[in-house]
Protein backbone atom coordinates (compact mmCIF):
# COMPACT_ATOMS: atom_id res chain seq x y z
CA UNK A 1 0.00 0.00 0.00
CA UNK A 2 1.76 3.08 -1.00
CA UNK A 3 -0.19 6.02 0.75
CA UNK A 4 -0.20 9.99 -0.82
CA UNK A 5 -0.88 12.17 1.82
CA UNK A 6 -1.06 16.18 2.22
CA UNK A 7 -2.51 19.17 4.60
CA UNK A 8 -1.28 22.36 5.90
CA UNK A 9 -1.95 24.55 8.66
CA UNK A 10 -3.15 28.23 8.32
CA UNK A 11 -2.92 30.81 10.52
CA UNK A 12 -6.62 32.43 11.68
CA UNK A 13 -7.10 35.80 11.01
CA UNK A 14 -7.93 36.61 14.38
CA UNK A 15 -4.39 35.24 15.26
CA UNK A 16 -3.19 37.75 12.46
CA UNK A 17 -5.10 40.73 14.13
CA UNK A 18 -3.60 40.00 17.42
CA UNK A 19 -0.36 38.99 16.37
CA UNK A 20 -0.59 35.50 17.23
CA UNK A 21 1.56 32.80 15.52
CA UNK A 22 -0.44 29.73 13.54
CA UNK A 23 -0.39 27.23 16.91
CA UNK A 24 -2.11 24.27 15.13
CA UNK A 25 -0.01 21.80 13.61
CA UNK A 26 0.31 18.49 11.82
CA UNK A 27 2.08 15.69 10.17
CA UNK A 28 2.19 12.12 9.32
CA UNK A 29 4.45 8.92 8.93
CA UNK A 30 4.48 6.30 6.66
CA UNK A 31 5.22 2.89 8.45
CA UNK A 32 7.49 0.02 6.66
CA UNK A 33 4.74 -2.44 6.96
CA UNK A 34 2.11 -0.20 4.43
CA UNK A 35 0.32 1.75 7.13
CA UNK A 36 0.21 5.67 8.07
CA UNK A 37 0.56 7.72 10.90
CA UNK A 38 -1.61 10.65 10.93
CA UNK A 39 -1.77 14.08 13.60
CA UNK A 40 -3.05 17.30 14.22
CA UNK A 41 -2.83 19.06 17.17
CA UNK A 42 -4.29 23.30 18.33
CA UNK A 43 -2.50 24.80 20.53
CA UNK A 44 -4.73 26.44 23.11
CA UNK A 45 -5.02 30.63 21.69
CA UNK A 46 -4.91 31.18 25.53
CA UNK A 47 -1.34 29.21 26.03
CA UNK A 48 1.55 31.42 25.28
CA UNK A 49 3.95 28.94 24.23
CA UNK A 50 0.94 26.69 22.24
CA UNK A 51 2.34 27.28 19.09
CA UNK A 52 5.61 25.12 20.03
CA UNK A 53 3.21 22.74 22.34
CA UNK A 54 1.18 21.82 19.33
CA UNK A 55 4.36 20.99 17.08
CA UNK A 56 5.89 18.89 19.56
CA UNK A 57 3.24 17.31 20.58
CA UNK A 58 2.54 15.77 16.57
CA UNK A 59 6.37 14.88 16.74
CA UNK A 60 6.26 12.97 20.05
CA UNK A 61 2.98 11.12 19.49
CA UNK A 62 4.08 10.09 16.07
CA UNK A 63 8.04 9.01 16.90
CA UNK A 64 6.17 6.81 19.98
CA UNK A 65 3.34 5.28 17.46
CA UNK A 66 5.83 4.40 14.72
CA UNK A 67 8.48 3.03 17.15
CA UNK A 68 5.95 1.01 19.04
CA UNK A 69 3.89 -0.50 15.82
CA UNK A 70 7.22 -0.53 13.79
CA UNK A 71 8.41 -3.41 16.44
CA UNK A 72 4.89 -4.92 17.36
CA UNK A 73 4.01 -7.90 15.69
CA UNK A 74 1.93 -7.85 12.86
CA UNK A 75 -1.49 -9.03 14.34
CA UNK A 76 -2.58 -6.86 17.16
CA UNK A 77 -5.90 -7.30 19.11
CA UNK A 78 -7.87 -4.52 19.69
CA UNK A 79 -6.80 -3.98 23.23
CA UNK A 80 -3.33 -3.69 22.62
CA UNK A 81 -3.79 -0.77 19.59
CA UNK A 82 -5.93 1.20 22.15
CA UNK A 83 -3.34 0.86 24.13
CA UNK A 84 -0.48 1.91 22.02
CA UNK A 85 -2.61 4.61 21.19
CA UNK A 86 -2.58 5.66 24.06
CA UNK A 87 0.66 5.29 25.13
CA UNK A 88 1.68 7.84 21.97
CA UNK A 89 -1.01 10.38 23.89
CA UNK A 90 0.85 9.72 27.56
CA UNK A 91 4.42 9.89 25.32
CA UNK A 92 3.42 13.51 23.61
CA UNK A 93 2.70 14.90 27.14
CA UNK A 94 5.69 13.65 28.50
CA UNK A 95 7.29 15.26 25.58
CA UNK A 96 6.07 18.47 26.88
CA UNK A 97 6.60 18.14 30.32
CA UNK A 98 10.44 17.26 29.30
CA UNK A 99 10.41 20.70 26.82
CA UNK A 100 8.21 22.71 29.58
CA UNK A 101 11.14 24.25 32.32
CA UNK A 102 10.85 26.30 33.92
CA UNK A 103 7.72 27.67 32.22
CA UNK A 104 4.29 26.03 33.12
CA UNK A 105 3.00 23.00 31.27
CA UNK A 106 -0.15 24.77 30.40
CA UNK A 107 1.74 27.40 28.50
CA UNK A 108 1.85 24.88 25.74
CA UNK A 109 -1.72 23.25 26.12
CA UNK A 110 -2.79 22.08 22.97
CA UNK A 111 -5.15 19.43 21.43
CA UNK A 112 -4.47 16.45 20.06
CA UNK A 113 -6.03 13.76 17.39
CA UNK A 114 -3.73 10.84 16.14
CA UNK A 115 -5.12 8.35 14.00
CA UNK A 116 -3.47 4.96 12.47
CA UNK A 117 -4.57 2.95 9.50
CA UNK A 118 -2.81 -0.34 8.90
CA UNK A 119 -3.68 -3.21 6.61
CA UNK A 120 -5.69 -4.90 9.38
CA UNK A 121 -7.09 -2.06 11.44
CA UNK A 122 -8.10 1.56 11.60
CA UNK A 123 -7.21 3.29 14.95
CA UNK A 124 -8.28 6.97 16.65
CA UNK A 125 -7.42 8.54 19.64
CA UNK A 126 -8.38 12.26 20.38
CA UNK A 127 -8.10 14.94 23.12
CA UNK A 128 -9.96 18.13 22.57
CA UNK A 129 -11.63 19.45 19.72
CA UNK A 130 -11.35 19.51 15.86
CA UNK A 131 -12.35 15.63 14.37
CA UNK A 132 -11.37 12.71 12.26
CA UNK A 133 -13.46 11.52 9.41
CA UNK A 134 -12.73 8.54 7.60
CA UNK A 135 -13.47 7.46 3.89
CA UNK A 136 -14.28 3.48 3.83
CA UNK A 137 -13.37 1.19 1.00
CA UNK A 138 -17.32 1.58 0.20
CA UNK A 139 -17.19 5.11 -0.58
CA UNK A 140 -19.07 5.77 2.93
CA UNK A 141 -17.45 8.67 4.89
CA UNK A 142 -18.19 8.45 9.04
CA UNK A 143 -16.94 11.02 11.36
CA UNK A 144 -14.98 8.96 13.59
CA UNK A 145 -13.76 10.77 16.07
CA UNK A 146 -15.95 13.88 17.50
CA UNK A 147 -15.07 17.40 19.02
CA UNK A 148 -14.68 17.30 22.96
CA UNK A 149 -16.81 20.51 24.04
CA UNK A 150 -16.94 22.24 27.06
CA UNK A 151 -20.45 24.57 27.62
CA UNK A 152 -18.18 27.28 25.55
CA UNK A 153 -17.04 27.32 21.97
CA UNK A 154 -13.91 28.64 22.82
CA UNK A 155 -12.82 25.78 25.56
CA UNK A 156 -11.61 22.65 25.37
CA UNK A 157 -9.32 20.08 27.18
CA UNK A 158 -6.25 20.40 26.40
CA UNK A 159 -3.23 17.53 26.50
CA UNK A 160 -1.91 19.03 29.20
CA UNK A 161 -4.96 19.84 31.37
CA UNK A 162 -4.73 17.36 35.31
CA UNK A 163 -7.65 15.09 33.50
CA UNK A 164 -6.52 14.32 30.24
CA UNK A 165 -5.82 10.99 30.72
CA UNK A 166 -9.96 10.61 31.66
CA UNK A 167 -10.86 12.44 28.55
CA UNK A 168 -8.65 10.40 26.23
CA UNK A 169 -10.65 8.74 23.91
CA UNK A 170 -9.51 5.93 21.44
CA UNK A 171 -11.20 3.74 19.31
CA UNK A 172 -10.50 0.81 16.80
CA UNK A 173 -12.10 -0.93 13.73
CA UNK A 174 -10.93 -4.40 12.46
CA UNK A 175 -10.54 -2.96 9.04
CA UNK A 176 -8.31 -0.47 7.01
CA UNK A 177 -9.41 3.36 6.06
CA UNK A 178 -9.76 3.96 2.10
CA UNK A 179 -8.71 7.81 3.04
CA UNK A 180 -8.99 10.16 5.86
CA UNK A 181 -9.36 13.75 6.91
CA UNK A 182 -7.90 14.98 10.56
CA UNK A 183 -8.43 18.53 11.15
CA UNK A 184 -8.77 21.26 14.10
CA UNK A 185 -11.85 22.98 15.36
CA UNK A 186 -11.17 25.98 12.90
CA UNK A 187 -13.17 24.18 9.78
CA UNK A 188 -14.77 21.18 12.05
CA UNK A 189 -17.98 24.18 11.60
CA UNK A 190 -17.34 24.41 7.66
CA UNK A 191 -17.73 20.42 7.28
CA UNK A 192 -19.24 18.39 9.42
CA UNK A 193 -23.18 18.65 11.10
CA UNK A 194 -22.06 20.02 14.80
CA UNK A 195 -25.38 18.59 16.37
CA UNK A 196 -25.50 14.97 14.67
CA UNK A 197 -21.36 14.89 13.82
CA UNK A 198 -22.96 13.48 10.47
CA UNK A 199 -19.33 14.11 7.65
CA UNK A 200 -20.55 17.06 4.84
CA UNK A 201 -19.76 14.96 1.91
CA UNK A 202 -19.89 17.80 -0.37
CA UNK A 203 -16.63 19.43 1.97
CA UNK A 204 -14.74 16.75 1.54
CA UNK A 205 -15.62 15.30 -2.04
CA UNK A 206 -12.56 17.47 -3.86
CA UNK A 207 -9.93 16.78 -1.00
CA UNK A 208 -10.93 13.08 -1.50
CA UNK A 209 -10.59 13.38 -5.40
CA UNK A 210 -6.75 15.13 -4.76
CA UNK A 211 -5.89 12.07 -3.93
CA UNK A 212 -6.18 9.72 -7.26
CA UNK A 213 -4.38 10.40 -10.92
CA UNK A 214 -0.93 11.99 -10.55
CA UNK A 215 -0.38 13.54 -7.25
CA UNK A 216 2.24 15.95 -6.29
CA UNK A 217 2.04 15.92 -2.31
CA UNK A 218 3.85 19.52 -1.95
CA UNK A 219 1.94 21.42 -4.37
CA UNK A 220 -1.69 19.71 -3.44
CA UNK A 221 -0.63 20.87 0.61
CA UNK A 222 0.23 24.02 -1.16
CA UNK A 223 -3.21 24.70 -2.83
CA UNK A 224 -4.87 22.96 0.12
CA UNK A 225 -2.92 26.17 2.21
CA UNK A 226 -4.38 28.63 -0.31
CA UNK A 227 -7.52 27.41 0.00
CA UNK A 228 -7.63 27.88 4.15
CA UNK A 229 -5.91 31.36 3.55
CA UNK A 230 -9.07 31.76 0.91
CA UNK A 231 -11.55 35.17 1.86
CA UNK A 232 -14.78 32.08 1.43
CA UNK A 233 -12.99 30.18 4.36
CA UNK A 234 -12.03 33.41 6.58
CA UNK A 235 -15.67 34.73 6.16
CA UNK A 236 -16.81 31.32 8.59
CA UNK A 237 -13.93 30.81 10.84
CA UNK A 238 -10.98 33.34 11.93
CA UNK A 239 -9.29 30.66 13.28
CA UNK A 240 -6.43 28.67 12.88
CA UNK A 241 -7.65 26.12 10.58
CA UNK A 242 -5.51 22.76 9.89
CA UNK A 243 -6.70 20.06 7.35
CA UNK A 244 -4.89 16.37 6.67
CA UNK A 245 -6.13 14.44 3.91
CA UNK A 246 -4.48 11.22 3.77
CA UNK A 247 -5.88 8.18 1.36
CA UNK A 248 -4.66 5.32 -1.14
CA UNK A 249 -4.83 5.81 -4.75
CA UNK A 250 -7.99 5.01 -6.37
CA UNK A 251 -6.90 1.55 -8.94
CA UNK A 252 -6.19 3.30 -12.62
CA UNK B 1 -5.43 15.34 -11.46
CA UNK B 2 -5.69 19.03 -10.05
CA UNK B 3 -8.90 19.50 -8.86
CA UNK B 4 -10.75 22.77 -7.44
CA UNK B 5 -10.39 23.01 -3.46
CA UNK B 6 -13.10 25.77 -3.94
CA UNK B 7 -15.40 23.26 -5.28
CA UNK B 8 -15.76 22.49 -1.21
CA UNK B 9 -19.18 23.34 0.01
CA UNK B 10 -19.39 24.55 3.39
CA UNK B 11 -22.28 22.83 6.21
CA UNK B 12 -24.56 25.88 6.44
CA UNK B 13 -26.79 24.15 8.63
CA UNK B 14 -24.41 24.85 11.63
CA UNK B 15 -25.23 28.23 13.25
CA UNK B 16 -23.23 30.60 14.03
CA UNK B 17 -21.69 30.14 17.45
CA UNK B 18 -22.86 33.37 19.84
CA UNK B 19 -21.23 35.59 22.27
CA UNK B 20 -23.44 37.22 24.58
CA UNK B 21 -21.98 40.47 25.54
CA UNK B 22 -23.53 42.86 28.47
CA UNK B 23 -22.81 46.56 28.76
CA UNK B 24 -23.70 47.65 32.51
CA UNK B 25 -23.66 51.39 31.82
CA UNK B 26 -24.30 54.26 34.91
CA UNK B 27 -26.91 56.75 33.88
CA UNK B 28 -27.16 58.33 36.81
CA UNK B 29 -27.25 62.17 37.44
CA UNK B 30 -23.72 61.96 38.17
CA UNK B 31 -23.26 61.10 34.80
CA UNK B 32 -24.43 64.56 33.10
CA UNK B 33 -23.13 66.11 30.82
CA UNK B 34 -19.66 65.40 29.31
CA UNK B 35 -19.42 61.92 30.82
CA UNK B 36 -22.84 60.89 29.45
CA UNK B 37 -21.95 62.28 26.24
CA UNK B 38 -19.20 60.35 25.94
CA UNK B 39 -20.75 57.25 26.56
CA UNK B 40 -23.24 57.50 23.68
CA UNK B 41 -20.25 58.74 21.60
CA UNK B 42 -18.65 55.41 23.06
CA UNK B 43 -21.55 53.26 22.22
CA UNK B 44 -21.51 54.33 18.67
CA UNK B 45 -17.58 53.67 18.58
CA UNK B 46 -18.75 49.96 19.97
CA UNK B 47 -20.85 49.43 17.04
CA UNK B 48 -18.39 50.41 14.63
CA UNK B 49 -16.06 48.66 16.01
CA UNK B 50 -18.26 45.25 15.76
CA UNK B 51 -19.72 46.59 12.22
CA UNK B 52 -16.22 46.25 10.60
CA UNK B 53 -15.66 42.75 11.69
CA UNK B 54 -17.62 40.30 9.28
CA UNK B 55 -18.01 37.63 12.24
CA UNK B 56 -18.33 39.72 15.02
CA UNK B 57 -21.42 41.23 13.40
CA UNK B 58 -22.92 37.61 13.50
CA UNK B 59 -21.62 36.12 16.63
CA UNK B 60 -21.71 39.26 18.95
CA UNK B 61 -25.22 39.73 20.73
CA UNK B 62 -25.42 42.95 22.50
CA UNK B 63 -27.73 43.80 25.61
CA UNK B 64 -27.73 46.95 27.95
CA UNK B 65 -28.68 47.47 31.66
CA UNK B 66 -28.64 51.14 32.59
CA UNK B 67 -28.97 52.20 36.35
CA UNK B 68 -29.81 55.36 36.84
CA UNK B 69 -32.64 56.46 39.15
CA UNK B 70 -33.23 52.29 38.76
CA UNK B 71 -32.19 49.65 37.19
CA UNK B 72 -32.88 48.57 33.31
CA UNK B 73 -32.94 46.72 30.72
CA UNK B 74 -32.39 49.18 27.78
CA UNK B 75 -32.13 46.82 25.27
CA UNK B 76 -32.59 43.19 24.80
CA UNK B 77 -30.11 40.60 23.02
CA UNK B 78 -29.67 41.70 19.42
CA UNK B 79 -27.13 40.32 17.18
CA UNK B 80 -24.30 43.19 16.37
CA UNK B 81 -25.15 43.83 12.58
CA UNK B 82 -28.75 44.74 14.13
CA UNK B 83 -27.42 46.89 16.96
CA UNK B 84 -28.71 50.67 17.27
CA UNK B 85 -26.71 51.84 19.77
CA UNK B 86 -29.12 54.55 21.91
CA UNK B 87 -28.69 57.93 22.96
CA UNK B 88 -29.05 57.48 26.52
CA UNK B 89 -30.20 60.00 29.45
CA UNK B 90 -29.35 60.59 32.45
CA UNK B 91 -31.81 60.48 35.71
CA UNK B 92 -31.68 60.07 39.23
CA UNK B 93 -28.96 58.30 41.80
CA UNK B 94 -26.75 55.16 41.02
CA UNK B 95 -28.12 51.87 41.82
CA UNK B 96 -25.00 49.72 40.26
CA UNK B 97 -25.75 46.94 42.75
CA UNK B 98 -29.27 46.23 40.85
CA UNK B 99 -27.89 46.85 37.61
CA UNK B 100 -24.91 43.53 38.64
CA UNK B 101 -27.60 41.93 39.78
CA UNK B 102 -29.14 42.26 36.16
CA UNK B 103 -26.48 40.82 34.06
CA UNK B 104 -26.21 36.88 35.30
CA UNK B 105 -29.90 36.45 34.96
CA UNK B 106 -29.72 37.67 31.63
CA UNK B 107 -27.03 35.97 30.72
CA UNK B 108 -27.91 32.80 31.87
CA UNK B 109 -31.62 33.07 30.11
CA UNK B 110 -29.78 34.12 27.05
CA UNK B 111 -27.43 30.90 27.26
CA UNK B 112 -30.68 29.00 28.08
CA UNK B 113 -32.12 30.22 24.53
CA UNK B 114 -28.99 29.07 22.59
CA UNK B 115 -28.70 25.72 24.31
CA UNK B 116 -32.54 24.85 23.73
CA UNK B 117 -31.71 25.99 19.89
CA UNK B 118 -28.58 24.31 19.70
CA UNK B 119 -26.48 27.32 18.73
CA UNK B 120 -22.86 26.69 20.21
CA UNK B 121 -22.00 30.22 22.66
CA UNK B 122 -18.57 31.77 23.63
CA UNK B 123 -17.75 32.53 27.16
CA UNK B 124 -20.14 36.00 27.60
CA UNK B 125 -18.58 39.29 28.41
CA UNK B 126 -20.15 41.81 30.74
CA UNK B 127 -18.44 45.09 30.59
CA UNK B 128 -19.06 48.12 33.78
CA UNK B 129 -18.98 51.63 32.94
CA UNK B 130 -19.43 53.94 35.31
CA UNK B 131 -18.29 57.57 36.67
CA UNK B 132 -16.13 58.14 39.93
CA UNK B 133 -15.40 61.82 40.41
CA UNK B 134 -11.84 61.62 42.25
Amino acid sequence: MTWRAYGASVRGTSHQRSGLPCQDAHGWRALPAGGLLCAVADGLGSAPRADEGAQRAVAAALDALEATLVAAPAALDEAAIAGHLSAAFTAARAALERGADPNPLRDYATTLLLAAVTPAWTAVGQIGDGAVVGCWPDGRLETLSLPQRGEYANETTPLTSPDADARLQVRVWPAPLHALALFSDGLQGLCINLSTGAPFERFFAPFLRALSGPFDGDATSERLAAFLASARVCARTDDDKTLLVAGLPDPA
Amino acid sequence: MSTDFDAAEFDDSNPEPRCPCVLLLDTSASMDGEPIKALNEGLVAFRDDLDRDKLARLRVEVAIVTFGGRAALAQDFVTADQFQPPTLKTAGDTPMGGGINLAPDLIESRKKTCRTNGVRYFRPWVFLIGWAKA
